[in-house]
């Protein structure tokens, strides 16, 4: 094995594209390095939490793949097309990564990954019908994925079909892995279940139990202190938002989400200096976030910072305005 | 057990209070919410005016007014009816709205009630003494044009609609009565839904449903505000007030003094816009006009900083620093909100602290009424729901219901607590909750309108069940510094320790007139109360003592002049 494949294996992904770039620089077209360093590519663009550098990432995969292509057009790999479809995804590139898609599902008809991209790619293409065919694709031919369970909820979701999106879960829960991980999105995604349906309690019960199967999982942190909130148990959502904020492996999302909801509640303690900090350091993550601004409203206004108050006000009116059509 | 319960709420922490703990639920399962649900006791259909077509307007009525007719002392019911449109293959010869005569036995039609039959596609009314002649008027909003009828106070209705300055033909929703200009009349507030076009109407779907389209597919139309001269005669002064400014989607209004000035402001329930603040400057600037000024105060949207589907409104002390909360019911998935009034024009929405919030998440919230429904001392609200969209069974996967449970927010110490108060009952798709004394026992009654159903009474029996000492007043003006109504005194109750304030109003809720008459409960050991009224042109009434058991006629500069005994309650 090559000192490439085996950081590759390794899962050193950063060393493996150091030592394919040093390779490439020597034969450029050697077809299994060009590979390679796609793939560590997009590897490493999965632990990248910025948007920029998640985007280069992609953009370096892209031309090492498309080199890739050219220079062996026939080479039948349905991962080549699927990783060529992630790139276009990722730059927002629809037409092309529905090509791919395409491309893909055609030559390995049998991988759910590839019905995943082609399902996301339909997204892209404004076509949720069959971007849901092909989710449900995906995720009959990996049953035991609760991933591939999420994907169909989430179009579901995005097709406002809430009701369905609960029995289609409940249909197919049996099948789902008994790996802690795959209950736990199971669970996860009972809860956003019952909560589009707007039983809070049953979503509540669902997240608790996602949580007790993945208690390291750092995106059920926040949504945990959201849920406590949502419940009225305001010392269990104030406890899950200090261990959010506490947690390293948490996303800058759910930490501003976390420091959101304690500001709320620090709020409503009558704390509105210890409040404010807080809902602006949400705010520079959750930019243009309605129930930060408007908490910070009602925070500042109360800390006598009228002016203040009024200029964050306008901040809401102009990202309505924005956002409307 | 009762001792433990008084002491529990003897404390009252009203919108902010924590959810019930356990020992709260257990305290507060008990009978203390007691209404006879009486089903076709009235013989009235609610006709929507929907064949099919699925406008939206069908979807949103009717309401109706409790008010004493012909001044014989039971109040009488007015029922509003909503039509097809005329061009409709189906549309069937329109059923005008009803005035059914209160007695004893209950409601009846009666020979002797005459001209209120309007067959315009209804909406809301207001009850009111508009010509100041001493019995009560009516004011009708419909999808067209709005119609007033003058009473002879017999109960024989004329339509001088034209004839009194009435020119509002757009899509009328809820209408308040409302003393903007401290002049001693009734002014009337008119909220306008939306600007819906027959000719531009293309329907809504949904997964290859047909369904009635949302609010946000059409614009907003303005409020009115028209200004009576004192003899019942109107002017509209909405662009003088500035209201053309903002075009709303008016379902909701609630009257009162929100920054404590002495002149009455207004809040608006718009669906699927943010909420109106309109603060009326009056008082400052001797203008007519107002400023809007919600999302600042904190009162403009829900929790989530959603712009959510405002129906009904209702105004209520619940900590009992005298001002008043604004709660507002609204869509599913959008708790209904509790608006906490802190003084100085701010307020924080407080739903999800005082237990109100996640109770009403599942439902569409319509008519909201705030009511001492155990006569506790502590206010609940009561709130009836019912879904917009008639084949949401289907849309949804029968995961939600047209026909959607009433519900009870029981009031303590603790927050909120819910209850459906006939859930053995079938549900049905509630529009607008009408509060009133309709036996004159001394408890508040309620009349349910259904959507293209029959509506419900909701007859409580708490006198003769909760066994706390109860008294009525009736307010009434001189009709030049405050109006025969009263609207806008503020009342202040004392007794053992407990001050208790409301302002006094008639419209509320959704679409609804109630009962002008106020009714306290006192706590059990209480024999007294001292009441204080705060006219609207800001003359302090001296402290009256009033004995429960009957009401109390208060009129403006002269005192008690009538005491009625409370009827006997129902065994």
């Amino acid at each position: 094995m090559s000192t490439l494949e085996q950081a590759f294996s390794n899962g050193d992904y950063h060393t493996a594209l150091k030592i394919g770039r040093t390779l490439l620089a020597q034969d450029p077209n050697d077809l299994q390095t060009l590979l390679m360093c796609g793939a560590s590519c997009i590897e490493l663009a999965r632990g990248l939490t910025d948007r920029g550098a998640n985007i280069g990432a992609h953009k370096e995969a892209l031309t090492y793949f498309e080199r890739l292509v050219r220079l062996d057009p026939n080479h039948g790999q349905s991962r080549v097309h699927q990783s060529l479809a992630r790139c276009h995804l990722v730059l927002a590139s629809h037409v092309k990564a529905l090509g791919h898609a395409k491309l893909a599902v055609q030559l390995d008809s049998a991988s759910a990954m590839a019905q995943r991209l082609l399902g996301e790619s339909w997204q892209q293409n404004g076509n949720p019908s069959n971007a849901l065919i092909a989710f449900k694709a995906a995720h009959q031919l990996e049953p035991g994925s609760a991933d591939y369970l999420e994907a169909v909820q989430d179009q579901l979701h995005k097709m406002r079909r809430f009701g369905e999106s609960l029995q289609y879960i409940e249909k197919h829960r049996g099948k789902v892995l008994s790996d802690p991980k795959n209950q736990s999105t199971l669970h996860w995604c009972l809860h956003v279940a019952w909560l589009s349906l707007n039983k809070v309690h049953r979503a509540h019960e669902a997240i608790i139990k996602a949580h007790d199967l993945t208690p390291d999982e750092p995106r059920l942190l926040s949504s945990l202190a959201v849920s406590y909130y949502r419940v009225g148990d305001f010392e269990k959502s104030e406890n899950w938002c200090d261990q959010t904020l506490a947690h390293r492996g948490t996303p800058p999302r759910a930490r501003a989400v976390a420091q959101r909801t304690k500001g709320q509640i620090l709020m409503h303690q009558n704390q509105y200096a210890k409040a404010k900090p807080l809902l602006e350091s949400a705010l520079t993550v959750l930019e243009g976030d309605g129930t930060t601004m408007l908490a910070l409203i009602s925070t500042l206004r109360r800390l006598g910072e009228t002016e203040q108050a009024k200029a964050v006000a306008n901040q809401y009116r102009k990202s309505v305005e924005k956002k409307s059509p | 057990m009762k001792a433990r319960l008084l002491a529990l709420i003897s404390i009252l922490l009203g919108c902010e209070a924590a959810p019930p703990s356990e020992e709260a639920w257990v305290l507060m399962d008990q009978p203390l919410f007691p209404f006879e649900l009486e089903e076709g006791s009235i013989p009235f259909q609610h006709d929507s005016g929907s064949r099919g077509l699925r406008h939206i307007g069908e979807s949103v009525g009717s309401g109706g007014a409790l008010f004493d007719v012909d001044g014989d002392g039971y109040l009488d019911l007015y029922l509003v009816q909503g039509a097809a449109d005329d061009d409709v293959p189906n549309a069937g010869i329109p059923k005008p709205n009803q005035l059914f005569r209160g007695t004893a036995e209950g409601f009846v039609l009666h020979k002797g009630f005459s001209g209120y039959g309007d067959t315009g596609d209804g909406m809301g009314c207001a009850a009111g003494d508009f010509d100041q002649d001493g019995d009560q008027d009516l004011y009708i909003t419909n999808d067209g044009p709005d119609r007033l009828l003058i009473n002879d106070g017999k109960g024989r209705f004329t339509d001088e609609t034209e004839a009194r300055g009435i020119d509002q033909p757009r899509f009328g929703s809820v209408v308040t009565t409302v003393d903007i200009d401290l002049d001693g009349d009734l002014d009337l507030f008119v909220g306008h839904y939306l600007e819906f076009s027959k000719e531009d109407f293309e329907p809504c779907m949904r997964d290859e449903l047909e369904v009635y389209c949302a609010p946000k597919n059409y614009p907003g139309v303005p409020c009115s505000l028209l200004i009576n001269d004192g003899r019942g005669y109107f002017s509209d002064l909405s662009e003088e007030a500035g209201l053309n400014a903002f075009p709303s989607k008016a379902l909701g209004v609630l009257t009162t003094d929100f920054d404590q000035d002495g002149d009455t402001d207004l809040y608006v329930a718009n669906d699927g816009e943010a909420n109106f603040l309109l603060l009326n400057l009056f008082k400052e600037t001797g203008e007519v006009r107002f400023s809007e000024d919600a999302l600042l105060a904190g009162c403009a949207l829900g929790e989530g900083a959603k712009e959510e589907a405002g129906m009904g409104v209702a105004g209520v002390d619940l900590d009992e620093d005298g001002d008043e909360e604004i709660l507002v019911t609204n869509f599913e998935a959008q708790s209904n909100s509790c608006y906490r009034n802190d003084g100085a024009g701010m307020f924080l929405e407080t739903s999800f602290f005082n237990g109100m919030a996640s109770p009403s998440l599942a439902w569409v919230g319509f008519g909201i009424r705030d009511m001492d429904v155990n006569h506790d001392t502590i206010p609940d609200i009561f709130v009836t729901n019912g879904h917009v969209i008639d084949n949401i069974g289907e849309v949804s996967q029968g995961q939600l219901q047209f026909a959607q449970p009433d519900q009870i927010y029981l009031g303590s110490a603790n927050g909120f607590s819910v209850i459906e108060p006939h859930a053995e009952a079938p549900w049905k798709s509630g529009r607008a909750a009408i509060s009133g004394d309709i036996d004159n026992d001394g408890d508040l009654d309620l009349i349910v309108t259904c959507w293209n159903d029959s509506p419900r009474i909701l007859r409580s029996t708490a006198m003769g069940s909760a066994g706390a000492p109860v008294f009525g007043l009736e307010l009434v003006g001189d009709g030049q510094r405050c109006s025969k109504d009263a609207v806008g005194a503020i009342i202040t109750v004392e007794s053992m320790g407990q001050t208790r304030t409301r302002e006094h109003r008639i419209q509320s809720s959704y679409l609804a007139s109630h009962d002008p008459r106020q009714l306290f409960a006192l706590k059990r050991q209480a024999y007294s109360a001292n009441v204080t009224i705060r006219w609207p042109d800001g003359t302090l009434s001296p402290t009256i003592q009033v004995k429960p058991g009957a009401y109390h006629r208060i009129e403006w500069g002269k005192g008690v002049t009538r005491v009625t005994p409370f009827s006997n309650p129902k065994p």
